[in-house]
């Protein structure tokens, strides 16, 4: 995706297939985030009184990276279970449309009532999964949602620590500058992720 | 699809199903046959999912879906069952027969109502109404795992893909002249038939049976002495030929 490659689908199995494994992409980023804040922790600390302010905010960008890591792993099990009940929904749609040739060319026969049941059931079973579907997309599109208007605040943290990391002795600022801007460059990566999942569900219809 | 009475006394009934017009021209065309009880019915090798609609709506002309409470699976190819899944959905409370060897990769075709009844190596019996189905193995011809049905009332055995042809569609669903059956049989059975002890075993175990009507899953249906004659054409032939070809 980060190629900008565009999926252009509008099969919901296939959508929820892609989301899964884009915020899966995102837990590796998130671990780089945290790995950035224990670092940045330490460094901190050897720095001394002048990285207090810096110090302060490397819980921000590990609480921001946990956070961020939890909903990607919620949103990627809600990927995984859309994607199977789309495919039972387009296997149930399968089914209802065979039964449509079926009742076509069973025109007539003598016990083409018989269908009508199983026939019922199918359509009832279809609407079953369609409304979980339903269901499922709506959290999904929710959740990314969510953590796209939390990801706006990296982008906020990664410019105070800037301003924090120019606090600190020249010798050791560049540890600092690396940490802002690994945070700004990861956020807006798994922001890229996110929105791009966000974006797949404009081109399919429920 | 055409359909045809093989066999009827009293309740039970014996049909023919295949050399469907509406088959898509790239798919083998398969016969299907459904033994047909007092109260229930057994459809044999349904078909794989472009056959589905075609298949359903000619059994609704011949009995009420309800009726239709046992399937059966002679192997596991694409064009036995892979129809399950549709299946699976139109007769939840189905069951289905097929071999042991079998159930974890046709159970890929999708089954999460259908029960599975596990055919053993040695075969198994079911009671239909009163009608005894015998479940005669049939492995490696051409499947591992792979059965017939017999019918000892009616004198009929489902072969499988024994006895099959490779012929043009449209043709008689009856063995006319078997010399000229021949071609049409040979290779089929040279390639797919990969071993010449099991098909000796096979042999061996169909010539104790009592039959009148030999119904493969491709081809023709052969009709009294033919089935001699096949069996007898059988025995001489030699299969597994792609081994030979390859040195």
């Amino acid at each position: 995706m980060l190629k900008e490659k565009r999926v252009v689908n509008n099969n919901y199995s296939v959508v929820s297939a892609i989301v899964a494994a884009e915020l899966f992409h995102t837990l590796k980023d998130c671990r780089a985030i945290n790995l950035t804040a224990s670092n940045a922790q330490a460094a901190s600390l050897r720095a001394g009184d002048k990285a207090v302010g810096f110090r302060a905010l490397t819980k921000f960008i590990d609480e921001m990276a946990s956070y961020t890591m939890k909903m990607a792993r919620h949103i990627n099990r809600l990927a995984i279970q859309t994607s199977k009940v789309a495919t039972a929904t387009a296997r149930s749609e399968m089914v209802l449309t065979r039964f449509s040739e079926v009742r076509r060319k069973a025109e007539g026969a003598e016990y083409a009532d018989s269908l009508n049941d199983a026939h019922a059931r199918t359509k009832a079973a279809h609407e079953v999964l369609h409304k979980e579907f339903n269901k499922l997309v709506g959290e999904m599109r929710a959740c990314l949602e969510d953590l796209e208007q939390h990801l706006r605040s990296a982008n906020v943290i990664a410019a105070i620590s800037r301003v924090e990391a120019s606090r600190v002795d020249v010798g050791t600022q560049g540890t600092f500058f690396t940490v802002a801007e690994t945070v700004d460059t990861m956020a807006n990566k798994i922001k890229k992720r996110v929105n791009y999942s966000r974006s797949l569900f404009d081109n399919v219809k429920i | 699809m055409k359909t045809e009475v093989l066999y009827q006394s009293g309740s039970t009934k014996w049909i023919y199903f295949g050399r469907d017009p509406d088959k898509p021209e790239k798919i083998i065309d398969t016969n299907q046959y459904m033994w047909v009880t007092e109260r229930n019915a057994l459809l044999m090798d349904p078909g794989g999912i472009e056959l589905f609609a075609s298949m359903l709506a000619a059994v609704v002309k011949e009995v009420p879906l309800e009726q239709l409470t046992h399937l059966f699976a002679s192997h596991q190819d694409p064009d036995i069952i892979s129809s399950l899944g549709l299946w699976d959905q139109t007769l939840p409370t189905a069951r289905l027969h097929a071999p042991w060897l079998w159930e974890s990769f046709i159970r890929h075709f999708g089954m999460n109502n259908i029960a599975y009844d596990s055919i053993p190596d040695e075969g198994s019996t079911l009671m239909l109404d009163g009608d005894e189905v015998r479940f005669i193995p049939a492995h490696y011809l051409h499947a591992s795992g792979n059965y017939h049905v017999y019918d000892p009332k009616a004198k009929i055995l489902m072969s499988g893909d024994v006895g099959a042809a490779l012929e043009p569609a449209n043709v008689s669903i009856f063995v006319e002249d078997f010399d000229a059956h021949v071609e049409n049989m040979e290779y089929f059975h040279q390639r797919w038939m990969p071993s010449n002890a099991a098909k000796q075993d096979w042999i061996d175990r169909v010539r104790d049976l009592d039959i009148d009507l030999m119904c493969p899953q491709h081809g023709r249906i052969f009709k009294g002495k033919q089935v001699g004659l096949f069996l007898d054409w059988f025995e001489q032939l030699k299969v597994g030929t792609a081994i030979s070809q390859l040195t």
